[in-house]
């Protein structure tokens, strides 16, 4: 039965990526399109065995940057949205500069940063830090927002004080929210860190990006986007193993819903 | 477990005086019931005597100390279970243990041996989602016991049960109060389990709400099912109902 399902899950998107590569693959085969505009996906594959070593380096170096980055932006996150949802005032004052701050483009920020921190990593994890912030604070912020005023009552009424309700009631409550805009985060994580690798530095899929991009060497940039795609759904992958193991009563209650539908 | 005891207790919602001048005691060891429609302001005076919130004026007493507006003092058990769904079920239970600073092991192990004492053996490690309804509200009662005030204060604690249920919870109920002999005060808005539960049945009625009625149960406990088929049962009951169906109470 279960097995069943996964195939029917699985069998759609592979044959829309099936037709997608036959259609790719026709087009190059034509001869219409010039390999510097569209390389075939064989001349893609070919690219990402040949270019395999740099490819590797530059995602070793891309990921950290993405991972440390993430890691600045959650961390930047849970002590903006815990003040804020602290101090009343706080989050009358500071809310609406965040959302403005959001507006502001990723590529008009980079040089400055790039200006500001030199070439090194630093540029690139402050840009990821910037970009991975916003969507979990904000899922933070609803999440205590949300907080089920009966609960927090009742712990009042066990004599507890703000700093208890705040770690068995909304913490615990916002969990969900906070993990959903994690999930976005993670996803811009590493593109963030591309972004800012264009921009200038010695290494990582950004810079290996530009250089093979001005020497029109298209296949090479089709290798190194699969890359990091790759590279993306492997942090989108991981904060999913997190979110399942740190909210184990999500799973729980996922499961009792089923059952009682089944039954 | 201590002496309970509201004093000419007023509370007003900006003009809609809810509570008139409400007073009683609930004396140690005693199981009072608190009747009422849906709106006289029940829920509101269990907010003020569990000091969650402060009456315009008046006064809560615990063994004659004045406690109006201090959480913390008795145990409270709102209408809805309330179980935290990220906690598991032990770790629900023995939560008034950990606020109160014990270290989570300790609590852990009362809570595994008190869960078997309420019934619910094999559930320390569920979440309570995976509970049925008298599960879980056997668990919140649980926790409201470990909590240890001096008064139990439950607001609806079967309301939410079937009919059957109902009836097994009311004599766990009762079997529980003769070991652990709280002072307890519940509301409902079944006269049937008014009865069957309490010592003395307090009619909470008018707008805006003041005590209507007063009336001792006066049959021993404990009590089984036979009770509500008694002649007794039978007499409070008719003087409830009266009661209830006067103009001025309506």
């Amino acid at each position: 039965m279960k097995k069943q399902r996964n195939f029917t899950n699985v069998f759609p998107p592979l044959l829309a990526l099936l037709l997608l590569l036959a259609v790719w693959y026709a087009l190059t085969a034509s001869g219409r399109v010039g390999a510097y505009m569209l390389p075939s996906p064989t001349a893609v594959a070919a690219a990402l065995v040949s270019q395999a070593g740099y490819l590797w380096q530059g995602a070793k170096v891309t990921l950290w940057e993405a991972f440390c980055g993430l890691g600045i932006g959650i961390l930047i996150a849970v002590v903006a949205a815990t003040v804020m949802d602290a101090a009343g005032f706080l989050r009358r004052a500071v809310y609406p500069l965040l959302v403005v701050s959001q507006t502001v483009p990723t590529i008009a920020i980079a040089p400055l940063l790039v200006l500001w921190m030199g070439f090194g990593t630093a540029p690139k994890i402050a840009l990821v830090a910037l970009t991975t912030f916003f969507p979990i604070s904000m899922g933070l912020l609803t999440g205590f927002a949300a907080a089920d005023p009966d609960q927090m009552n009742l712990l009042r009424a066990m004599g507890a004080g703000r700093r208890q309700i705040f770690f068995h009631v909304k913490w615990p409550g916002a969990l969900p929210h906070f993990f959903s805009g994690l999930k976005i985060s993670a996803s811009y994580a590493v593109v963030g860190a591309v972004v800012a690798e264009w921009l200038g530095g010695d290494s990582g899929l950004g810079m290996y990006m530009t250089r093979v991009r001005k020497a029109y060497q298209t296949d090479k940039v089709f290798a190194v986007i699969i890359v990091i795609v790759a590279v993306s759904l492997l942090l989108m992958l991981a904060v999913h193993v997190v979110t399942r193991l740190s909210m184990p009563w999500e799973a729980v209650a996922q499961n009792e819903k089923k059952e009682k539908k089944a039954s | 477990m201590g002496e309970l005891s509201a004093q000419a207790i007023c509370k007003a919602f900006g003009e809609k005086q809810v509570l008139d001048r409400v007073s009683f005691t609930l004396r140690e060891g005693e199981i009072v019931a608190l009747l009422g429609v849906s709106g006289v302001g029940k829920s509101t005076l269990f907010h003020i005597l569990a000091g969650l919130s402060s009456p315009d004026s008046g006064a809560v007493l615990l063994n004659g100390e004045e406690v109006t507006g201090k959480a913390g003092r008795v145990s409270y058990m709102q209408q809805k279970d309330l179980l935290l769904p990220h906690k598991k079920i032990v770790d629900n239970v023995t939560l008034p243990l950990v606020l109160g600073g014990m270290k989570k092991s300790e609590a852990r192990a009362i809570g595994r041996q008190k869960l078997e004492e309420f019934g619910l053996a094999g559930t320390a490690e569920k979440y309570p989602a995976q509970l049925s309804g008298g599960m879980r509200q056997r668990a919140a009662f649980l926790r409201t016991c470990l909590f240890g005030g001096e008064a139990d204060l439950l607001d609806e604690p079967f309301s939410a049960l079937d009919a059957i249920t109902k009836r097994q919870m009311h004599v766990w109920f009762l079997e529980r109060m003769e070991q652990l002999r709280h002072s307890v005060m519940f509301i409902t808005h079944d006269v049937d389990e008014a009865i069957f539960l309490a010592d003395r049945v307090l009619i909470l009625a008018g707008r805006p709400g003041r005590i209507a009625l007063e009336l001792p149960v006066e049959a021993p406990r404990p009590r089984d099912t036979l009770f509500t088929a008694s002649e007794r049962f039978m007499e409070v009951k008719r003087r409830v109902l009266s009661a209830l169906s006067q103009p001025e109470i309506a």
